[in-house]
């Protein structure tokens, strides 16, 4: 869900579990104890993603109707993607760079699910619709860790899923509410540049992350007068994030 | 309307990004600069987005201690640095903003 390092606290459980069975015993149990599972091992990174649901529904709150910052939450179900799209939106921004942009940050989830598609290609073909909507970086993450010990299990992995996207409605719904009750005067404006700072924080990670980062902000501002809207936004990313690469090769190569 | 499309509309892109490689494309591997350039992408939005917000008052670059949006920042920044907690930062920032508006 954010493109954030997820803490495996479930990891040490495994010393608890039965030992492994045989895939064919695995496959052949039932399927509530085994989704069941999956639910409770996530469960606890739920509890991790619950900031950001609050604030993302107090950011939308601003500028979408309540249903369509649930919908969003329901359809589109991606916390980064999500929380730009709002604070573009709460920006005022063109329609079209906002869709390109959060489809460049989900870009990624191709990778995630070409990594799980071995691990529940198993599950019958009419459940592969919810098993791509469930996708997040963290029911992947704790699936992931799972099947490195134990057989791979589809149905682990959809209660994996589960825990996490039952959780984002209901506090992406909170969050909404309570940024739609807040009195103008208490600053709700702030909610916006507020949760990004954070967010900043908690995805610029080493000194290259913080000089791409440094440079979009930079080029965004110069870029302005130039290009018009939120497009300035995209082509400083654009610009920024190809700089950094070229500039971690050019390291690597001298 | 055309906003709730724009939700459809990103919600079906994120989707195929999902789905395709579980029926289609199996084996899906992206050279190792495409996927550092994706990891830069997220924190490079954010803080374009950050500066926009903080900087840029009614189309214009406003860099002055007039700049309510910029000085509540400062605590928002602390706050981040020390605890990491959104709502705690998305708090405090909307508290000091308040304040200063009532202030300046």
């Amino acid at each position: 869900m954010f493109y954030t390092p997820v803490r495996l606290t479930a990891r040490n459980d495994h010393a608890k579990l039965p030992p492994i069975m045989p895939e064919s015993t695995i496959l052949e149990a039932a399927t509530w104890p085994r989704l069941w599972r999956g639910f409770r091992a996530t469960l606890p990174l739920a509890l991790s993603v619950t900031p950001f649901g609050l604030a993302y529904g107090a950011i939308a709150s601003q500028r979408m109707t309540f249903w369509q910052a649930q919908l969003m939450s329901l359809t589109v179900f991606a916390g980064t993607a999500q929380f730009i799209a709002a604070s573009m939106i709460a920006q005022g921004a063109a329609y079209l760079p906002i869709l390109l942009t959060g489809i460049l940050i989900n870009m990624r989830l191709v990778l995630m699910s070409a990594a799980l598609t071995p691990h529940v290609k198993s599950a019958p073909r009419r459940l592969h619709p919810l098993i791509a909507q469930l996708l997040t970086d963290e029911s992947f993450a704790v699936s992931m860790a799972e099947f490195e010990r134990r057989p791979s299990d589809p149905w682990f992995y959809i209660g994996s899923g589960l825990a996490i996207y039952i959780p984002w409605q209901i506090v992406t719904a909170a969050g909404a509410a309570f940024g739609a009750g807040l009195p103008a005067g208490w600053g709700l404006e702030y909610a916006l540049p507020g949760s990004l700072i954070c967010l900043l924080f908690m995805l610029v990670r080493d000194r290259r992350a913080v000089l791409v980062s440094v440079l979009a902000a930079a080029l965004s501002l110069l870029l302005r007068p130039i290009v018009s809207g939120t497009w300035s936004t995209m082509t400083a990313t654009v610009v920024a994030a190809s700089l950094g690469v070229i500039w971690k090769r050019w390291l690597s190569r001298s | 309307m055309a906003l709730t499309l724009l939700i459809l509309g990103l919600a079906l892109g994120t989707y195929l990004f999902r789905l395709l490689p579980l029926t289609a494309l199996s084996r899906v591997t992206l050279p190792a600069w495409a996927q550092d350039w994706l990891s830069l992408v997220p924190g490079a939005v954010l803080a374009a987005s950050l500066a926009q917000a903080l900087l840029v008052q009614e189309e214009h670059l406003a860099l002055s201690w007039r700049n309510t949006y910029l000085l509540a920042a400062i605590p928002a920044f602390l706050v981040a640095w020390r605890t990491r907690n959104v709502v705690l930062t998305m708090l405090s920032g909307m508290a000091a903003y308040a304040l200063l508006q009532r202030i300046l």
